[in-house]
């Protein structure tokens, strides 16, 4: 019997290692056999590191982590040091218990799981004599701080933004939402990545469906690797094909912390600074978080603002193209004339005048926005400014044609959405091809394919234009009209949230004070 | 996809936007020649005297099953029947879709370009509309109900312009015709009052509501009926009761001869886009209801297919006509026999399941 303990003991080659049962998934209890298992599926990994430690009672064992990812201090004051100093039992139940200082742990005896753990930034503890292995999660990575926005600076109200830290960033929330009806539920995705994606709602608030919707569809998705929640846009979009984007992607807390107090779902991850938030309407890319820490009034200014800034910056090339072009009896004589003057001696057609300008400004924006900060605003001076200067000078262009390109493609940025931008930055061509085709009769065909485009768009499943159509007087009011907070009494009634109202606050009067 | 259902409000939208249509530019050359200044008055008198069908109209969409226009009238009138009344609704719709997709190019080839044939604007039209029924009955109607509120803000910028120029004196006397001639004149528009009819026939099939719809029908209808009313108001206060009656569409001439201010020489610009939408709204509406008349006689007749040989016989109906007279004249003609021949149909449809159900 002792003979047969010790030839099970006795340390095993690591060439006879793969022919083993321990290669199969389950720890042998021998200590070097069941580290060089473990150094054999991470056998390439220059910074697996390895500390082989020995108990007071003389126990053999070995504490294995990547090196960068794990907080070493911590390895060493509370793991390695009170294992050197323990002397008692050896289980690792009890050492997980009572003798190391860890917040969290788990027992593992799977060999891939515990390989896995490793990768993902845990420290195990491996024991002579033992099967399963202590795991200790510890990743500890530097991050970028909370900052302000990069994406979607805003001027009133709280300026920080999320981080690249799951972690932090559902930190960040909690701490606004100081509630146990927000709940987070953790999955991994990607097989080689191992991302953790988190789905962050309020219960009682958000719609049952649609959070189970939210798990689902991220379940189904079985990819090598998620570089980001916004890089798994298109698995979770009811229609990833269309320019338009049917879930919002912001890096502001307070957004994301709105969206779920009226009952919708936001989705994070690891390694990404931006939440995804479902369902996303259309019509509220109009709004932009300052509107509701401003005065109404000028909230309801900066929304019809935006709204004009939206509808000049896709329709005006197009519009003006089929004034000039096609229907120049409307437009008044002087302005006529003036525009008639202005054309005179330029070579191009008015059509392709614009065409190139609008190109100009496109060109320019896209080069300027991957440039460091001071390059592209010389980029900008550049462009704008000496281009459009030297091409009306040159008379390759007329001075009113770069009022309209300048015009159109500043309105772009009245949006207060980066992800809406895109599809405004495109739409501006084909309106203006079909403007520069049929007039009017062309532009307004083509706001009727855009709204036929956007009114077939759902996003998990709800109207993407709601509360446009299908038509909600409440939620259409408050599309182009910052109503004061007060009259937000209820939540959107699309998305039929168990818990409707969301205040029992009268209106604001003055307070009657008693005639003495 | 999700089971189509409309809202009442939606409804309501529906069935106002798709009455008064195309109509709105017509209308007043229509009724004045015959009622003078009380053109408004023979506008509100059809519409009024549609109300009824409207009743009928309500009573029949109720007795059906909820989402499915060909699945509600064979419930209505059995397989065989039923059938030959789906082929008869969209022939009817069929042909005047057609004409008035026709309409559309013509008009505006007439009002604002000239160099351009009015079949490149119709088959440009047409594939809107073929790309909308692909889409389905839901994305129609959330195009219309979006568009609806773009050309309200349209026709207040219209109306706003015109207000200031109307003079009462053309307006007056209100009673300017014999009772005779006003009835007359209001014969003229009571196709347009049961185009609105069968139309809510046909949407009331899919709204959510089942109670109230008799009301909201009556109200659209009715509603359409003042909307037109006004125009005809507004067309005869500008341009008087001479200039009205000398052309087909008068309401394309208000518009350019209308001068509102220093920012434009006329109010084309927001008349243009309401007329494009207008059609598509009023030639979707046809389509729409031809496409699902035909799912209903024969089931097997699936996208894409369905829409595909829809725009091309639309297409070959609205090239049709040679001229805007002889194209006028054929909308005439299919209003004044096949489109007033529901309001015998109507009557008899809602008698015939009223005493089914009595049986049963």
């Amino acid at each position: 019997m002792r003979k047969k303990v010790r030839a099970l003991r006795k340390p095993l080659p690591v060439k006879e290692f793969a022919k083993t049962p321990t290669a199969e998934g389950c720890f042998s209890g021998h200590l070097a056999h069941d580290c060089a298992g473990l150094k054999a599926i991470l056998a390439s990994s220059a910074d697996l590191r390895e500390r082989l430690l020995t108990t007071s009672k003389g126990t053999q064992g070995a504490v294995l982590y990547f090196a960068n990812v794990v907080n070493l201090p911590f390895v060493s004051e509370s793991i390695v040091g009170p294992l050197q100093r323990h002397g008692g039992r050896s289980d690792m139940e009890y050492i997980a218990q009572q003798i190391v200082h860890v917040p969290e742990y788990s027992l593992e005896s799977d060999l891939q799981k515990v390989a896995c753990a490793l990768s993902d930034g845990a420290v195990a503890v491996l024991l002579a004599g033992e099967t399963c292995v202590l795991l200790v999660p510890l990743f500890a990575m530097e991050h970028r701080p909370i900052e302000r926005a990069i994406q979607e600076d805003i001027l009133i109200g709280p300026h920080e933004s999320f981080c690249e830290s799951l972690g932090s960033n559902i930190a960040l929330l909690r701490r606004r939402i100081a509630t146990p009806d927000f709940k987070v539920k953790e999955l991994t995705i990607g097989r080689r990545s191992r991302t953790t994606v988190a789905i962050l709602y309020l219960e009682r608030i958000a719609a049952a469906k649609l959070v189970d919707e939210m798990d689902e569809r991220l379940r189904r998705i079985d990819i090598d690797f998620a570089l980001g929640i916004t890089y798994l846009a298109d698995f979770l979009e009811d229609d990833p094909r269309s320019i338009f984007p049917t879930l919002r992607s912001t890096e502001i807390p307070v957004r994301v912390m709105a969206a779920l107090m009226e009952g919708r779902v936001a989705v994070m991850a690891e390694g990404d600074s931006s939440a995804l938030i479902a369902p996303t309407f259309a019509p509220e890319f109009l709004q932009a978080s300052e509107d509701y820490f401003d005065r109404p009034m000028s909230g309801t200014f900066f929304r019809l603002i935006r709204l004009v800034g939206l509808l000049l910056s896709v329709f005006l090339p197009g519009m003006w193209i089929a004034l000039v072009a096609f229907h120049h009896g409307i437009i008044p004589t002087p302005l006529f004339d003036s525009i008639v003057a202005g054309r005179e001696g330029v070579p191009l057609p008015t059509v392709l005048e614009i065409f190139v300008l609008i190109l100009a400004f496109d060109l320019i924006v896209e080069s300027s926005t991957r440039m460091p900060t001071r390059i592209g605003q010389a980029l900008g001076i550049v462009g704008g400014i000496i281009l459009g200067q030297a091409a009306v000078q040159a008379g390759l262009v007329s001075p009113a044609m770069v009022i309209v390109a300048a015009l159109t493609g500043l309105s772009i940025f009245t949006q207060p959405s980066v992800t809406f931008l895109s599809p405004l930055r495109f739409l501006k061509y084909p309106v203006l091809i079909a403007g520069s085709i049929l007039g009017v009769f062309g532009v307004v065909w083509a706001l009727i394919y855009i709204l036929i485009a956007v009114t077939s768009l759902r996003s998990f499943g709800y109207p993407y234009m709601y509360p446009i159509a299908p038509f909600n007087l409440r939620g259409a009011i408050d599309v182009f009209v910052r109503v004061p907070k007060f009259m937000h009494q209820k939540r959107p009634s699309i998305l039929a949230s168990p818990e409707e109202m969301r205040m029992d606050t009268p209106l604001p009067r003055p307070t009657r004070r008693k005639k003495p | 996809m999700t089971k189509i259902s409309i809202g009442l409000s939606q409804g309501f939208l529906m069935i106002v936007t798709v009455t008064v249509g195309t109509v709105f530019f017509p209308v007043a050359g229509v009724v004045v020649p015959f009622a003078g200044a009380s053109g408004w008055i023979a506008v509100l008198l059809a519409f009024a005297v549609a109300l009824p069908w409207c009743a009928m109209a309500a009573y029949l969409a109720r007795h059906g099953p909820p989402g499915n226009w060909g699945g509600a009238v064979l419930s209505w009138l059995g397989p065989v029947v039923g059938r030959i009344f789906l082929l008869y609704f969209a022939f009817v719709w069929l042909w005047l879709g057609g004409l008035l997709l026709g309409q559309t190019g013509f008009v505006f080839h007439d009002m604002a370009m000239p160099r351009t044939p009015p079949d490149v604007l119709n088959f440009a039209l047409l594939l809107l509309v073929v790309l909308v029924d692909y889409k389905g009955l839901e994305v129609f109607v959330r195009t219309i109900e979006a568009l609806t509120w773009l050309s309200i803000i349209g026709l207040l910028g219209f109306v706003v312009g015109v207000v200031p120029l109307t003079e009462l004196d053309n307006l007056l006397p209100v009673i300017d015709a014999a009772p005779a001639l006003i009835a007359h004149a209001a014969l003229f528009c009571l196709p347009w009052a049961m185009e609105g009819v069968l139309f809510a026939l046909f949407m009331g099939v899919f709204l959510r509501q089942r109670s109230g719809m008799g009301g909201l029908f009556s109200l659209a209808v009715g509603g359409a009926g003042v909307l037109l009313a006004l125009m005809t108001v507004f067309t005869l206060g500008v341009l008087g009761r001479g200039v009205t009656t000398s052309y087909l569409y008068p309401t394309a001439i208000l518009a350019q001869t209308s001068r509102p201010g220093f920012f434009l020489e006329g109010m084309e610009l927001f008349l243009y886009p309401l007329w494009i939408v207008a059609s598509f709204v009023k030639i979707g509406a046809a389509f729409t209801m031809v496409s699902l008349s035909l799912a209903g006689v024969w089931s097997g007749f699936r996208q894409p297919y369905r829409s595909l040989l829809l725009g091309v016989v639309f297409f070959i109906i609205a090239t049709t006509p040679s001229h805007i007279f002889a194209l006028v004249a054929s909308i005439s003609r299919v209003d004044n026999s096949f489109i007033m021949s529901f309001y015998l149909i109507l009557p008899l449809l809602a008698l015939w399941v009223r005493l089914r159900r009595h049986e049963e």
